[in-house]
């Protein structure tokens, strides 16, 4: 196994499809919050479903 | 020499279109963070792409199955009356909790009750034994005297005279006389 590999293992990605205009509603909100897409999974794991609301 | 090409299925014009029109969102989370976030929506019955929409905006909530509204809706009101017209008592053996509900229970209750002498928040309090140190009233000053004390005429132009000379060595007084 080699670094990428691990890496890979270690860090899955997160991936789906989305209409233009969501994806970048979602790309505003997120600039609005000051967050990355990153940083808005990372508070989902955390949060009940209360920062979902746009 | 046999030119080594990467072969890549040729994909249909739909499926161009649709590439197009939704494009990939991606990031790279930890693991254990991605089961979490996994786990949390799944408890709100939604996935990663429904927690983007509704971020967006774009999601509307989910209306539920009108049977399961209306057993949540039963069981929220036969709760909200569960609370306000039980009442609840230990059992003097087990010390569970009992729900008064046969006419024994009823009349016991109503006994207690009226032996601990409860009643209306606004009923006057009955007349109890006077407790105060305050002192009475004399007889002759009394409402119920029949004949109250009236002071001699003399007696009464002295006071008004009185009156009326303190009254006008005063010098910011000003009388109609």
């Amino acid at each position: 196994m080699n670094n990428r590999e691990r890496f890979e293992k270690k860090m899955p990605m997160v991936i789906t499809r989305l209409p233009v205009k969501t994806r970048d509603k979602l790309l505003a909100e997120l600039h609005k919050r000051g967050m990355t897409l990153q940083e808005l999974l990372t508070s989902f794991a955390d949060g009940q479903g209360s920062n979902l609301d746009s | 020499m046999a030119k080594s090409r990467k072969t890549t299925k040729k994909k249909s014009p739909s499926r161009i279109k649709y590439e197009a029109s939704h494009p990939t969102v991606s990031a790279r989370i930890p693991l254990e963070i991605k089961q979490k976030v996994i786990a949390n929506l799944k408890t709100l019955d939604m996935n990663i792409a429904d927690a983007f929409k509704k971020l967006g905006g774009e999601l509307e909530e989910k209306a539920k199955p009108i049977e399961l509204m209306k057993k949540a809706e039963y069981k929220a009101g036969y709760n909200a009356a569960k609370n306000y017209y039980a009442v609840p008592y230990q059992c003097s053996k087990c010390g569970q909790t009992v729900v008064i509900y046969t006419p024994e229970e009823k009349e016991a209750a109503s006994r207690l009750m009226t032996e601990a002498e409860w009643g209306h928040k606004t009923c006057p309090e009955p007349n109890l034994p006077q407790t105060t140190t305050a002192k009475p009233i004399p007889a002759n000053l009394s409402r119920s005297n029949p004949n109250p004390p009236v002071l001699p005429v003399a007696q009464a132009n002295d006071s008004h005279d009185k009156i009326r000379r303190f009254l006008k060595e005063q010098p910011d007084h000003v009388t109609n006389a």
